[in-house]
């Protein structure tokens, strides 16, 4: 049983990091909706590890105290993540002290650059 | 039988302690990932993700991280059989593949340093060394206990201390591929696509 749950997640694991693989060698999506399909197949592979190789799917007493500490965890890390992009991508904007124009004349012209 | 119990319950104690101090982890990993995220665009004139990585690498790593995942499961599944053959042969192989991965990981920090991308470069390239070093640290460290516990397992046998060890270093190891998934794709791929 365990050694089928093993090898499960191992061949989901490889068919979903060749799909995110050839998606851009390929170019199967481009601009934002590459980067959503590569978040989605990076977030599906992460739970099924979690499921299958961590097992934290359980419902007895150790599983459970596990999936409680990552749901904390996870709790965390969106605010860690999402928090900082947020963040800074505004940090230098709010920042400037210039008329609102000028100010979204620096902003373009950074972002044309690259930067934020 | 009251001993089973005990050793039920030291195994379910040290396995959540184990378990906190992975989410622990998790809090570093996401720290680091916020800064490379943020950094991604500051290259200051030099080199960009897209100019720099090449996905065949990375795909490799990421291959050969996975098996070596799979074949630690393999050991424990071998362990929880009695069986000390298959576990060191597993464990070999785990330890073989995570060799592989450190090798191809360092050689590729290399050549960007040699190629002038080093971590002195930019904020982008800083980020990128601390970000995934930190991870390849990781695997050391792992490769470091995968060997004191085979070391021990052949010195001892298979104790319900040792036992105990490979079970943790299981979780520790798993817990790794599955950072680097994030590293694969939000480093490699979207830096490649983006």
């Amino acid at each position: 049983m365990t050694r089928v749950k093993y090898m499960t997640g191992f061949l989901l694991s490889l068919i979903l990091t060749l799909v995110a693989y050839v998606s851009v060698t390929d170019r199967l999506a481009s601009g934002f909706q590459l980067i959503v399909l590569l978040s989605v197949l990076a977030v599906v592979q992460a739970a099924v590890q979690l499921i299958f190789f961590l097992h934290v799917d359980g419902g007895s007493g150790e599983s459970r105290d596990r999936r409680v500490a990552l749901y904390v965890m996870l709790g965390m890390i969106l605010i860690l993540i999402v928090g900082s992009i947020w963040i800074m991508r505004n940090m230098n904007y709010n920042m400037i002290q210039l008329s609102p124009d000028a100010k979204n004349k620096v902003m373009l012209d950074q972002y044309d650059k690259g930067g934020f | 039988m009251n001993e089973a119990v005990e050793q039920k319950a030291v195994l379910h104690r040290t396995t959540i302690g184990f378990w906190l101090y992975l989410m622990t982890d998790c809090a570093l990993f996401a720290s680091l990932f916020a800064t490379y995220v943020v950094l991604h665009g500051s290259t200051a004139g030099g080199p960009g993700s897209r100019q720099l990585f090449e996905l065949p690498t990375a795909l490799t790593e990421t291959l050969v991280l996975l098996i070596s995942s799979y074949a630690c499961g393999m050991a424990v599944l071998a362990m929880r059989r009695k069986n000390v053959r298959q576990v060191l042969i597993a464990l070999a192989v785990t330890a073989v593949l995570g060799v592989t991965f450190l090798a191809i990981e360092l050689r590729e920090f290399i050549t960007f340093s040699l190629d002038g991308a080093g971590w002195q470069r930019s904020a982008f390239l800083s980020a990128f060394f601390t970000l995934v070093g930190t991870h390849g640290l990781h695997i050391l460290t792992g490769l470091i206990w995968l060997t004191v516990t085979v070391v021990t397992l052949l010195r001892v046998g298979l104790t319900d201390k040792v036992a105990r060890q490979l079970t943790l270093f299981s979780l520790f190891w798993h817990f790794l591929d599955l950072v680097w998934i994030f590293i694969f794709t939000v480093v490699y791929l979207m830096g490649v696509a983006a």
